[in-house]
């Protein structure tokens, strides 16, 4: 009996003891199941990108169908690319400037008829609304600019009238800054791919994705260096332009055939000429030629008669000695003549200084004022 | 207690029958029975040696079972605390998701997820408050250190670089988008050229905040200003093209703004009402030099008066007078007149100079001749036949 239940302790004491031991190891056990990791500490999944790198043949002939030719009434030609899906075209400023209808031609010779939207006065930009190219697909912008140098870029256009020309080259110089009136180009490309008058207003596209990085533009000289007009700098005022067309374009009246004659010459050179013409005149006794040379100002406060008093007693005139000094946008033109006049039925010599200033006005150049005073 | 050999029934003690089925109840199954009866509480004895462990085992398994399933559920509760935690943590809920984070780990200490979720958590509301630190510095205008102190809170995102860090991204862009809006309007106050305020504009466009909005506009108002006051400048000068040019460099920004597109048409009218004013002037200008110079052709000089008076010794002496009516200088003027006698028949005729050479306008003249050969002549008398001059 005794030995019953000694044995049955101890069963009990094992059974107590290796309830203890499950108990600790479920204790330590189950806890440590937990094996989900921190979310919170992940690393954030990277999205990978895929560098779409497309054959330069494909990259042509997509693009090549958004490029597009635009022809003026007065014969300029340039060209253009679709940049939106409302059938906007991008060209510059200088290409249709002083224009609102365009003649738009593409790929397949389809001759549509085009709007001047929007173009800067200051930025050789300009937007045609071309109807019926409404719907298509633009061609790829830039996201970020980070044009290096070297990039392999492609020029396309019609320069000369040739149509759908593609130019390959490279960006061989950033940040150039020059001003071919009125626009001021900042910061532009230089290409490699040489520029003619028809290429202008034609997309830069990267030869590696086919996105459009500029807009090609002026040459300078006769030499075969082309710009282009980083997209990014002018795509906020375009897309302005697009979302609310302008009633009433900008002019560029320098831009007119046959006013650059007179921008050759400086200032100083203008001024001078002005002032030996207008003692011509007077010589000549053509007072009204003279006194056609003389500011608004001038004119309202001096009548025709009273300008050809002046000159009552002048036999003649000639200037000894002329010097132009230009200051700000004006020019002083300070000089001295000998006149004959007549005093008492003689004729006398006389010399005097006179000193004028010339400025614009109107876009002439015109005598502002003038005084002077009798030297002996 | 007797029970009955035959039917199993029990019967009282003291019976001698069977009260069911009426069989003898005899001593010996009465003995039977209470032997009987003691090998079975031997037994019983016996069986409960080995209970106690048993029911012990029994116990403690159930025990243990209901302790693992515990275990298990507070498991359960932890991972979907800390999932929790986490949704609301990566929500922003940041407080939240750490009271939740601290009391499962009170539940479960040694849990490394945990402690990891919380430090990283710890960590981010640190940057929180940096940035909270940046806003205040913005609304203070102190841009250039609250760009300062995000750089710096950027730099420990990007060291950093895990999911719940990047739920802070949202706002560092919008912090970083307010000190651009907030440069870009302590800025314009200072620029005046139309492109520098168009570059601004330009990076505001990237920018989708309500500020931006209102520093587009005021940038848009300043440049309608500054283009408005280039034209009337220009305008005043008469610069009229270059007036326009700056109503479009305006208007390319602004687009079809009212006061400028009117402003546009009046210089236009201006340009217009100068030239035509200008071409009048000039016209008659032209017109009077036209006059003028007829006049100084055909009716440049008026004789004042001519003269033939005779002397005590016969002499005749014609003279005369004349002013110039030109509006230039004439020179060389001749009369030439017919001396008559007093039957109205021509003497002579001559031609005289008039002295001095050079007439200066409204200037007067005059001119004499003297005569000896007609002393017989009663009367003589003079009459002009023609004047000549020259225009200068």
């Amino acid at each position: 009996m005794k030995r019953a239940w000694l044995t049955s302790s101890i069963l009990t004491v094992l059974v107590l003891m290796a309830g203890i031991g499950v108990f600790i190891y479920i204790q330590q056990q189950v806890p440590s199941q937990l094996a989900a990791s921190s979310v919170l500490d992940e690393p954030v999944p990277e999205e990978e990108e895929e560098a779409v790198t497309k054959n330069t043949q494909e990259i042509i002939y997509e693009s090549q169908k958004l490029v597009v030719q635009l022809e003026l009434d007065n014969g300029t030609i340039g060209s253009g690319f679709l940049y939106n899906n409302k059938g906007d075209v991008i060209t510059n400023a200088h290409v249709v400037a002083n224009a609102e209808d365009v003649k738009v031609i593409n790929v397949d010779s389809k001759e549509m008829d085009g709007k001047v939207i929007g173009a800067s006065r200051s930025t050789d930009v300009a937007v045609v609304r071309v109807p019926e190219l409404e719907g298509e697909e633009p061609l790829p912008i830039i996201e970020e600019e980070d044009t290096e140098l070297l990039t392999e870029v492609l020029a396309l256009g019609s320069p000369l009238g040739l149509q759908n020309t593609v130019t390959r080259g490279e960006i061989s110089g950033l940040e150039r800054n020059f001003e071919l009136e009125p626009f001021d180009y900042e910061d532009v490309y230089q290409i490699s791919a040489p520029i003619s008058p028809g290429n202008s207003g034609g997309p830069l596209i990267s030869a590696e994705t086919g996105e459009v990085i500029g807009i090609n533009s002026a040459k300078l000289g006769d030499e075969s260096i082309g710009f282009s007009i980083p997209v990014l700098d002018i795509l906020p005022m375009v897309k302005q332009w697009s979302k609310s067309p302008m009633k009433e374009l900008p002019e560029y009246p320098e831009l007119n055939a046959g006013t650059d004659a007179s921008n050759e010459q400086t200032d100083a050179d203008q001024a001078t000429y002005l002032i030996q013409y207008f003692y011509e005149s007077v010589n000549q006794g053509d007072f009204v030629t003279a006194y056609s040379l003389l500011a608004n100002s001038w004119q309202k406060n001096k009548t025709f008669e009273e300008f050809r008093e002046g000159y009552y007693n002048t036999l003649s005139v000639s200037i000894d000695n002329i010097v132009a000094d230009p200051e700000g946008e004006e020019v002083n033109v300070t000089c001295v003549i000998s006149t004959e006049e007549t005093v008492d039925g003689e004729i006398e010599m006389k010399k005097y200084k006179l000193t004028y200033t010339l400025g614009y006005e109107n876009d002439q150049m015109m005598i502002l004022s003038g005084e002077g005073e009798e030297i002996d | 207690m007797v029970i009955c050999r035959e039917c199993g029934s029990e019967n009282n003690s003291g019976s001698r029958f069977c009260s069911h089925c009426g069989e003898k109840l005899t001593e010996e199954t009465l003995e039977e029975l209470e032997s009987e009866n003691i090998s079975s509480e031997q037994r019983n004895k016996k069986k409960l040696i080995y209970i106690m462990p048993a029911a012990v085992l029994i116990v403690i398994a159930a025990a243990l079972g209901f302790f693992y399933n515990h275990a298990k559920q507070v498991n359960q509760t932890v991972l979907e605390d800390k999932k929790k935690a986490e949704e609301l943590a990566l929500d922003g809920a940041y407080k939240e998701a750490e009271k939740i984070l601290d009391k499962a780990s009170t539940q479960r200490p040694d849990y490394q997820a945990l402690q990891r979720s919380l430090s990283t958590l710890h960590s981010v509301q640190g940057m929180e408050d940096d940035l909270d630190t940046v806003e205040k510095l913005i609304e203070e205008n102190e841009l250039d250190k609250a760009l300062e102190e995000l750089a710096h809170v950027n730099k420990q995102m990007r060291d950093q670089g895990n999911r719940l860090v990047v739920t802070l991204t949202p706002r560092l862009n919008q912090l970083d988008s307010r000190i651009t809006v907030g440069k870009i309007n302590n800025e314009v106050k200072e620029l005046t050229k139309i492109d520098e305020l168009a570059d601004k504009l330009n990076t505001l466009s990237g920018l989708d905040l309500e500020e931006a909005a209102r520093a587009r506009e005021k940038i848009t108002e300043k440049i309608v200003s500054i283009s408005t006051k280039q034209a009337e400048e220009a305008m005043t000068e008469k610069n009229y093209n270059e007036a326009i040019a700056s109503v479009d460099e305006g208007l390319q920004y602004v687009i079809n703004h009212e006061k400028l597109l009117q402003l546009k048409e009046r210089v236009e009218q201006e340009k217009k009402a100068f030239e035509q004013e200008k071409q009048d002037r000039m016209e008659r200008a032209m017109e009077q030099q036209a006059m003028e110079e007829m006049k100084n052709r055909r009716e440049a000089i008026e004789v004042l008066g001519i003269s033939a008076s005779k002397d005590e010794f016969g002499d005749v002496t014609i003279e005369g007078e004349v002013q110039s009516e030109a509006t230039s200088i004439i020179s060389s003027i001749e009369i030439t007149y017919d001396i008559l006698n007093e039957d109205d028949e021509v003497l002579e005729s001559d031609t005289a100079q008039v002295y001095p050479m050079y007439l200066n306008p409204e200037d007067k003249g005059s001119f004499e001749q003297i005569y000896y050969d007609f002393e017989k002549e009663e009367k003589i008398s003079v009459e002009v036949t023609n004047v000549q001059w020259f225009v200068e």
